[in-house]
């Protein structure tokens, strides 16, 4: 008797369940379409009953576990579907004509996907061909330079036994919490007094060394044993060949962030440019970008295909090298 | 050769760079020493010219404008008022050719007397058309009485202003756009160096000579450290060393501006910049407020998303790359662009946030013109963008907490919520801790959010200035070096508490 009542329930359990969740899933759509609110949220509600009765009367361990899963899933898609929207949001807005720009409320999808027209105006309006090459030179100097340069520096304090290293080196992480923006005042004036504002070299010359990248790799270095460099040095290897041959293969994941993390700065940097430039075959991509914003006025149409030109080849290189990115962040805790 | 320095360079140390090293650095010491001596030279000359320029045209305009007007005032001395006009208006047709003639007469290097005299005669011969003959004879007695004196004045005039025209003040009369400005900037600095790396080579040399084999290897290993760290440190010393020194002095010098010119030494910049201008409002102030404002609202809200995000990442649920992907992207891409992109989600008339807002029955808000709703912008777009990287960080101290942990509780039968509460949650602490500290950090130094969402102003009516924005415009608009320095010190003095307060946790923790 107790038996039969318990999977009766069970079943009334089951059903309970799988309509409360059907209604929350056919509300959850409704809400996208003009059905009247106080439907859809009695929908939203009454699924929300079912699906508690439907728990209540089958607690089960399988369906605890499948809604615990199906709601984790739920609240990350929700949050993944706000963190993406913007992307989607600019791309599908590049290519709408700017008569549907105007629509109230907006449209979801562009009438013609193939609709390059915004593109080609705003490559007529600005020189975003050059302001693009511009931030590619800076981009790749600069990261050869800082690399190059961090390479030497983190062998150097971590190989070489020279006096007082450790103290430089603690020195050197001390000087690392001072802001960019207050260097900024000076960097500005030692520029101007070396007469190259207003040149790309002004947008490299900060940034040939960097002491976070070389604190990074020095940590990965010190972390090659030390077995490898007196073999190699018996063998009758110098230590300058010992760091290219020996260390940077060993350490190409750690490079690897680092050119990463180097080159995403020095594409995304704004503040320096909007500082040190002026004319306007020398801007970079972001500051370009913004100097479009007072050139277009409203036509955002235009702005979201020069933004989608601007932030393409990082999320190009984001989806390709993830997990590098990803570990170099978590390993420096500071902003790229 | 000792059998130790032979037992350290053994059978191929032929190919070692060894002690060859020193030599090496002899001919480079050498070498830089002619590049930059050659470039300090060719500076010298330039702003050798340079300066003779500035003081050849700075003697046409005094003999030009003073000279002149001597002599007028001399002429007028001697006639009656009612010719007064005539002479002036004499005087002023000459003026024009008179420079020309004084130009080309210093080209000749005519002396002073000789080109004042030429001067004299010039304005006679034309006042002789526009004046009658008897006013004349009475300019003639007085010119030939006052002349020497004038002369002598202007002689002297001359000699105090190649006096005042120094070196030194040539250089700070330097236009930055003048070809080699550099050049001619540094030229006493650069011969220095050179003077200094011709010093080294010297002394290197020498070394190469006398000392005997040990004594050189001692040297070559002293200096193979300082080769490999030099271009490090010179990137190091020339934009974070220095300006960080630089910045400190700058802010105790009021009003600097950019030329290198400022009023005294003293806190006024300091002063200016905590109490502004009485009766007008603070924007430094103001900035304060809004950034400690931004850093209480973003901060703990993009902590607590991070938490349970990371909680959920870390789950390995299917699909769990894709995930990824989408939450970090935010972090890759440049604020400016998604800036933009959000700028037009806040639209007032055709953006999407009103639109859901209408769908939820609500009444549109003008995101971006109005003040009441500039703070809620900016904080927003702040955690949109914040949350990836505060993700990452959440996700790594997950990864590192035991997985003993959580088998252990699970075979006692603790459920998901409770297993969050009681054991990912105070395991996390440390690292929720730093997490606050690093987003603190960061968020202190808003500046790009504000700028473009407001599109290059601070706020739709001044309201939302940052700290950074104060230190941008001072620096960049009003051109106020030394109150930007000041401001930027207040910034840093917030953020070494900060700092501090991380590496308290660190330490305590023995985290990273």
């Amino acid at each position: 008797m107790n038996n039969t009542n318990k999977t009766e329930n069970r079943k009334l359990g089951t059903i309970l369940y799988v309509v409360g969740v059907m209604l929350i899933i056919s509300g959850g759509i409704s809400m996208l379409t003009s059905l009247t609110r106080t439907i859809v949220y009695s929908m939203l509600a009454l699924g929300a009953i079912f699906v508690a009765a439907g728990l209540y009367f089958n607690h089960s361990y399988q369906t605890k576990l499948g809604t615990l899963k199906a709601l984790q899933y739920f609240l990350l898609t929700v949050g993944a579907v706000i963190m993406v929207f913007p992307f989607y949001w600019m791309i599908a807005s590049a290519f709408k004509t700017s008569a549907e720009m105007n629509y109230f409320p907006p449209t979801m999808f562009p009438q013609n996907w193939l609709n390059f027209d915004n593109f080609y105006i705003a490559f007529e309006t600005a020189p975003f061909g050059r302001y693009f090459m511009n931030s590619v030179i800076t981009c790749l100097s600069s990261v050869t330079l800082t690399t190059f340069t961090t390479i030497l520096g983190a062998f150097a304090f971590s190989r070489l036994n020279f006096p007082g290293r450790e103290m430089l080196f603690s020195l050197l992480l001390s000087m690392m919490m001072v802001p960019f923006e207050m260097l900024v005042i000076t960097n500005y004036t030692t520029i101007v007094k070396l007469g190259i504002n207003d040149t790309l070299y002004a947008l490299v010359l900060p940034f040939t060394s960097s002491i976070f990248y070389t604190y990074i790799l020095r940590n990965f270095f010190q972390s090659i044993p030390d077995g490898l460099y007196w073999s190699a040095r018996v063998d009758g290897c110098n230590n300058w060949r010992y760091l290219w041959k020996v260390m940077v293969p060993i350490a190409r994941p750690s490079l690897v962030t680092i050119v990463l993390l180097n080159a995403m700065a020095s594409w995304n940097s704004f503040m320096w440019p909007l500082l040190v430039i002026k004319q306007d075959y020398n801007r970079t991509l972001p500051f370009g970008l913004y100097t479009f914003t007072t050139e277009v006025g409203a036509n955002n149409e235009l702005l979201m295909a020069a933004s989608s030109v601007v932030v393409m080849p990082m999320i190009i290189l984001f989806l390709f090298a993830r997990k590098q990115i990803v570990g170099g962040v978590a390993r420096g805790g500071i902003k790229g | 050769m000792s059998l130790q320095s032979k037992l350290a360079f053994p059978a191929k140390a032929k190919r070692n760079f060894g002690i060859k090293r020193i030599l090496v650095h002899v001919i480079i010491f050498t070498i830089i020493f002619l590049l930059l001596m050659g470039l300090g030279l060719f500076g010298k000359k330039q702003l050798n010219i340079q300066a003779d320029s500035f003081r050849r045209s700075s003697l046409i305009d005094s003999l030009h404008n003073k000279g002149i007007a001597e002599i007028q005032s001399a002429i007028l001395s001697s006639v009656s008022e009612e010719h007064s006009q005539a002479i002036l208006k004499s005087v002023s047709s000459t003026k024009r050719m008179l420079k020309k003639d004084i130009a080309s007469m210093l080209d000749e290097e005519k002396t002073i007397a000789e080109i004042i005299t030429h001067i004299t005669n010039t304005i006679h011969a034309a006042c002789e058309k526009n004046v009658p003959e008897e006013a004349i004879s009475g300019i003639d007695i007085m010119l030939v009485e006052k002349l020497p004196s004038i002369i002598e004045n202007m002689e002297e005039d001359a000699r105090a202003h190649i006096e005042e025209l120094s070196i030194p003040e040539v250089r700070k009369r330097l236009s930055v756009n003048a070809p080699y400005y550099p050049l001619m900037y540094y030229s006493d600095a650069l011969i220095i160096i050179s003077a200094v790396f011709l010093i080294f080579a010297l002394i290197l040399a020498y070394c190469w000579f006398t000392f005997d084999y040990d004594r050189k290897v001692k040297l070559a290993n002293i200096l193979e450290p300082i080769d490999y760290l030099l271009p490090f440190f010179l990137g190091v010393f020339v934009f974070t060393l220095y300006p960080i020194v630089r910045v400190v002095i700058m802010s105790f010098q009021e009003r600097y501006k950019l030329d290198g010119s400022f009023t005294g030494w003293g806190i006024g910049n300091y002063e200016y910049v905590l109490k502004g201008i009485p009766g007008t409002s603070n924007y430094f102030i103001q900035g304060l407020t809004n950034t400690f404002l931004y850093v209480i609202y973003t901060v703990p809200v993009t902590t607590a998303l991070a938490i349970v995000i990371a909680f959920l990442l870390n789950k390995k649920l299917k699909g769990s790359a894709i995930y990824q992907t989408a939450y970090f992207l935010p972090m890759v891409t440049s604020i400016t662009a998604v800036g933009l992109v959000w700028r037009w989600i806040f639209n007032r008339n055709f953006g999407v946030l009103n639109a859901i807002i209408v769908m939820f029955s609500g009444t549109p808000i003008d995101w971006l013109s109005s003040t009441s709703y500039s703070m809620s912008v900016m904080v927003i777009f702040g955690i949109w963008n914040s949350l990836p990287f505060t993700i990452i960080l959440m996700l790594s101290g997950l990864q590192n907490i035991d997985e003993t942990y959580y088998t252990v509780a699970k075979v006692d039968g603790a459920k998901t919520l409770r297993i969050f509460r009681r054991i990912t949650i105070p395991l996390l602490a440390p690292t929720i801790g730093l997490v606050l500290i690093i987003n603190s950090i960061s968020a202190f130094k808003v500046f790009t959010e504000v700028t473009v969402l407001f599109n290059g102003s601070p706020g739709p009516a001044y309201n939302m200035y940052t700290v950074v924005y104060y230190i941008y415009e001072m620096m960049h608009q009003r051109l106020e070096l030394g109150r930007a320095a000041a401001a930027a010190m207040v910034l840093f003095f917030f953020i070494f508490i900060f700092t501090m307060i991380q590496r308290y946790i660190q330490r305590k923790w023995n985290y990273v």
